[in-house]
């Protein structure tokens, strides 16, 4: 920087003597190429734009090492501090690889991958001095800006990466001036200009643009950034869940018989290993040991079912196999990968990284059979692992039930007594107190304070206890029902669990919670919980906490509405949609038809661009008295006096008079006539120019017939 | 090879001259349109659409449209900006003001007008002259500050005569620099350029024959002599503001100086060398002389200037100089330009 600015010094040579006046300078040579304080600026801006959806995902190392380079720079910005040493620099990268290999180690998946170019893109900016660096860093950015929808396609996720894709067409209108000589709202214009078509013709592309399946086998997000349900409950799991209010999932069902409220229970996955504390699942249920838990096929129906219900599901990223389904399945999506599990729910064959929508059909109602008929000897172990408990703990409940048991017979009659001690004694809160090595004993003695998974969780400890099979049921409950474009949203906040019991020759669902408060299941969770309660789940900041305000609430469902026709639009248009899609428009998808297509778009394209310029590029309209005029000077033309170039037209009349002496009044009289309108915009004069021109064109009529 | 490949790049040369003659041939006054300017994308143009197909790698890898739609989006900007670049430039109007004139080695600024049309104004726009040799001098112009603006287009003199310095670039890389838009206009620039002065002694050979050295040329007298009726073209600075204050009409005040003999300039008083040399050593004692006003005559073959002093003095012999040698048809069409400028 010093040397360039010494040399442009030396560059002003000492004025000759001879030199009567200064010599003109010409710019500065090559100044050009550096960047302007401007673009600097706005390349802060839209590189901390462009990271914040990263922020995520990003560890906490990188994140740090980031800032300090943006504040380093901004304080070069300043003018405060200086460009960093080699030795500096060198330390930055030596600290940054160590923070990839911190912050990942050997994990292959998509996370390095953004962690490493958000590096490039932040550590860049050290490096920025010249023009071309900057473009560098916006291509980064832009690579960047496509990487945000990896993590998220929602609509706020895109109409925010539209608001990156303006900051980085600022930076590169920056880059084009010296100065900030336009103003913002100016570039605010260019900039719609350039976005609204592109965006236009870019929806338009991926319309009819081949669609081909992936080339390469790409690494997916690793799941540790998702919400969503783990295999396994401890207490207090499903209570920190519940304070998320993103979706999990939206369902629309196909008609418009819909299950009642109280029985929408998703069911996730069945736990039924217990060793005290947490529910897992037994080694049966992962499908070891040989045993094969997952059926091609779902299990015939032996029942005859009268109603089915058909729905699709729009399930979020969870990071898990899990999907979420009413009881009693029929069927799925067959090319969706599913596979149906012995416990009656599905999952999928691979985690669900990306946003993935299955259909299915189920009665809602448990069948007799369900693939896992207990009373089967051929399901001794498994009846077996439904019964297991502890060796030991969890004394005191153990000896009750056992009380309970020599004074009860039924089985019904035992889970109607614990449904109602439940009933009786125990408050839903989502602050239970904590709970230690005996939890259930500690929770149905002592606290009596829970959520969800300590009821299940001791109602099938205590069932167990009592020689009934049961298990936990993990899943969702509830769902919000949005009459705008007719789907429910189920959120995290609906995460529960619940019991399942082999009574009587089938499985039948027990919800514990619901003898405890049944708004819970009527309504949502917020209405089933205690004002105390409440207050931990709203956030001054989310429209969701504000929904008891009738117009805010409309507005919510309005905004969900949108999310959701917005994602589920760009999330299914595949491979099959496109077919169909153009099917309909084209009537054919081979690829001389898409060809013809895309050449008549391109076509059209450039014959409307040929129009425009055409229309540009017009000749603009003369003025009135210069048509006239001219006509005067045809005139004298026609006589053999034609105007000179560059003469006026007081010299041209001059000429004419000394040549028509006897027009010498009409001639000078329109040569006024015209300079008035013409130059003192007198336009009232143009009717006088006219009506003269008339009068010398009969004048000279007449003479030429005498 | 080479002289193949020079060939060939001097057939395209010849090619693309002939293309810029009919679609822009020479005139005072041209108006940009789009049968006249060129288009094609830039370096940066070119990598944005390397960073599409790279974004698109990872839509279709991801299968996901979203991204697949900002992979189309890029595209879609690159033929949106030629329409914008295109925009920009079209329809501006540039005319050639007065021609320059200076010394051989001086930087000539041209001056253009631009007018543009309607309330657009030209944005980001470079202008500049392709030189003989090494980078050109680009004039950049951020934003059109009016609709009708004169700016300068510098051109470094190589040689002395009349100069003429070939078509005008005009290009620009406005809104993102993603395509260039330019054209080669010839505004019919010429500009006349003096010899480059080369210090020397005035010879002795004719003249008085007293020693009249350079010491004697640059002293300036300070004694006051009298005063001379004003004549046009005399310094401001020796006019005698305190008579023409009391009435006494415009005069000047004349300061004694030792050197007052006129002085006789020709061809003749450097023998031995060639042309350029002689023009730049007449060119280097006619500034002298004039700064030491001191009147003189300047004889070359064909051209006899009488004994005389002052602005107008000066340049006539300086243009002599310039033109000293050059054909006639191109003196004839100089010498419209150049009145312009007195």
């Amino acid at each position: 920087m010093k040397k360039t600015w010494l040399k442009w010094k030396r560059a002003q040579a000492p004025v000759p003597e001879w030199q009567v006046q200064p010599p003109v300078q010409s710019q500065a040579p090559g100044k050009r190429d550096f960047l302007a304080r401007h673009s600097l600026m706005y390349l802060l801006v839209t590189l901390l734009a462009v990271m914040a959806p990263h922020a995520q995902h990003l560890p906490m190392t990188i994140m740090a090492l980031v800032a300090l380079v943006v504040f380093w720079r901004w304080q070069m910005f300043r003018g405060l501090w200086r460009l960093p040493s080699q030795l500096v620099k060198l330390g930055i990268i030596v600290l940054s690889l160590l923070a990839l290999i911190v912050g990942y180690g050997t994990r292959f998946s998509l996370e390095p991958m953004l962690g490493l170019f958000c590096l490039a893109f932040g550590l860049k900016l050290l490096e920025v001095r010249k023009k071309t660096d900057v473009f560098l860093m916006l291509m980064l950015g832009f690579f960047l800006t496509g990487c945000q929808f990896l993590l998220s396609q929602s609509l706020w996720q895109s109409l925010y990466g539209v608001l990156c894709l303006g900051l980085l067409l600022l930076c590169l209108i920056s880059l084009q001036f010296r100065a900030p000589v336009l103003s913002f709202k100016r570039q605010c214009k260019v900039i719609a200009l350039a976005v609204i078509p592109s965006l236009i013709l870019a929806f338009g592309m991926l319309l009819v643009m081949p669609k081909l399946p992936s080339f390469w086998a790409v690494p997916n997000l690793s799941g540790n950034s998702m919400t969503g349900m783990s295999d396994a409950m401890s207490p207090g799991d499903l209570a920190s869940l519940s304070q998320s209010t993103k979706p999990a999932f939206w369902v629309s069902f196909d008609n418009e018989k819909t299950p009642k409220k109280a029985d929408f229970y998703w069911r996730g996955m069945s736990l039924d290993e217990f060793d005290g504390r947490t529910w897992r699942r037994s080694e049966l249920n992962r499908g070891a040991r040989g045993f094969e838990a997952v059926f091609e096929q779902a299990p015939k129906n032996s029942l005859n079912q009268p109603q089915w219900y058909d729905y699709s599901v729009l399930q979020e990223p969870s990071g898990q196999p899990w999907l979420f389904s009413l009881a009693g399945i029929n069927s799925a999506d067959p090319k969706a990968q599913i596979s149906y599990r012995a416990d009656g729910t599905i999952k999928r064959k691979k985690p669900v990284l990306e946003r993935f929508r299955y259909r299915v059909s189920s009665s809602n109602k448990f069948r007799q059979d369900d693939g896992l008929d207990l009373d089967s000897p051929d399901n001794a172990r498994w009846r077996q692992q439904m019964l297991a408990l502890p060796k030991q703990g969890n004394n005191q409940t153990r000896e009750q039930v056992a009380l309970w048991r020599s004074q009860i017979n039924s089985d019904r009659a035992l889970i109607d007594h614990i449904l109602g001690f439940y009933h009786q004694r125990f408050t839903y809160t989502l602050k239970p107190g904590v709970l230690g090595l005996n939890s259930v004993d500690e929770f149905l003695w002592q606290t009596q304070r829970g959520f969800c998974e300590h009821f299940s969780s001791s109602f099938v400890f205590m069932l167990r206890a009592a020689g009934i099979p049961a298990r936990v049921m993990v899943g969702y409950q509830g769902g919000e029902y949005n009459p705008l474009e007719n789907f429910y949203l189920v959120k995290q906040s609906d995460a529960h669990a619940w019991a399942e019991v082999w009574l009587e020759g089938r499985w039948q669902r027990f919800d514990p919670t619901a003898a405890v408060a049944p708004e819970r299941v009527e309504g949502n969770l917020e209405q089933a919980l205690s004002e105390l309660d409440q207050e931990l789940l709203q956030s001054p900041w989310q429209l969701g906490s504000y929904r008891h305000i009738a117009v805010l609430n409309n507005l919510a469902q309005r905004l969900d509405a949108l999310n959701f026709r917005w994602q589920s639009m760009v999330n299914d248009y595949d491979v099959q949609a496109q077919q169909s899609l153009l099917q309909r428009w084209f009537g054919g998808v081979d690829w001389v038809t898409l060809g013809t297509v895309i050449g008549a778009l391109v076509a059209g394209f450039i014959l409307l661009m040929l129009v425009w310029l055409n229309w540009r590029d017009r000749p603009e309209p003369e003025d009135p008295a210069t048509i006239q005029y001219r006509r005067f000077l045809s005139l004298m033309a026609v006589r053999g006096l034609p105007k000179d170039v560059g003469e006026s037209p007081n010299a041209f009349a001059l000429r004419a008079n000394s040549q028509f002496p006897e027009q010498a009044v009409v001639i000078t009289a329109l040569t006024q006539a015209y300079i008035r309108v013409r130059y003192c915009g007198e336009s009232d004069q143009l009717e006088t120019l006219r009506r003269a021109i008339l009068v010398l064109k009969s004048n000279f009529k007449v003479a030429t017939r005498h | 090879m080479s002289t193949f490949k020079a060939g060939i790049s001097a057939w395209l040369a010849e090619r693309f001259e002939r293309f810029l003659n009919k679609v822009s041939p020479r005139a005072h006054q041209i108006r940009l349109n789009h049968r006249s300017l060129l288009v094609l994308p830039t370096k940066a143009g070119l990598g944005l659409l390397g960073c599409a197909l790279l974004i698109w790698l990872l839509g279709t890898n991801y299968s996901n449209n979203l991204v697949l739609v900002l992979a189309y989006f890029l595209v879609a900007l690159l033929v949106v900006s030629i329409h914008l670049s295109f925009a920009n430039v079209s329809g501006l109007k540039l005319r050639a003001k007065q021609s320059p004139e200076g010394f051989v080695g001086d930087e000539l600024a041209f001056q253009v007008e631009l007018e543009s049309q309607g309330g657009y104004r030209v944005a980001a726009l470079e202008l500049f002259f392709k030189p003989l040799e090494g980078a050109p001098q680009k004039t950049f112009i951020d934003y059109q500050s009016a609709s009708l603006e004169t700016s300068q287009v510098f051109v470094r003199a190589a040689y002395r005569g009349v100069l003429n310095p070939g078509r005008l670039c005009v290009s620009s890389r406005f809104p993102f620099g993603l395509v260039r838009v330019w054209t080669w206009v010839d505004l019919d620039f010429q500009a006349l350029v003096y010899p480059e002065p080369v210090v020397c002694e005035l010879p002795a050979m004719v003249g008085t024959g007293d020693d009249h050295g350079e010491s004697q040329l640059v002293t300036t007298g300070d004694d006051f002599y009298g005063l001379n009726q004003y004549q046009p073209g005399d310094s401001l600075s020796r006019i005698a503001w305190k008579q023409f204050a009391r009435g006494q009409g415009l005069t000047t005040k004349e300061f004694s100086q030792p050197g007052q003999n006129p002085e006789h300039l020709h061809w003749q008083m450097f023998p031995g060398l060639d042309t350029e040399a002689r023009l730049s050593r007449l060119c280097y004692l006619v500034l002298m002389l004039d700064k030491a006003r001191r009147p003189f005559a300047l004889q070359l073959p064909g051209v006899d200037l009488a004994f005389g002093l002052g602005p107008k003095h000066r340049l006539e012999a300086l243009r002599a100089l310039a033109r000293f040698g050059q054909s006639a048809e191109l003196l004839e069409a100089e010498a419209a330009p150049s009145s312009g400028l007195l």
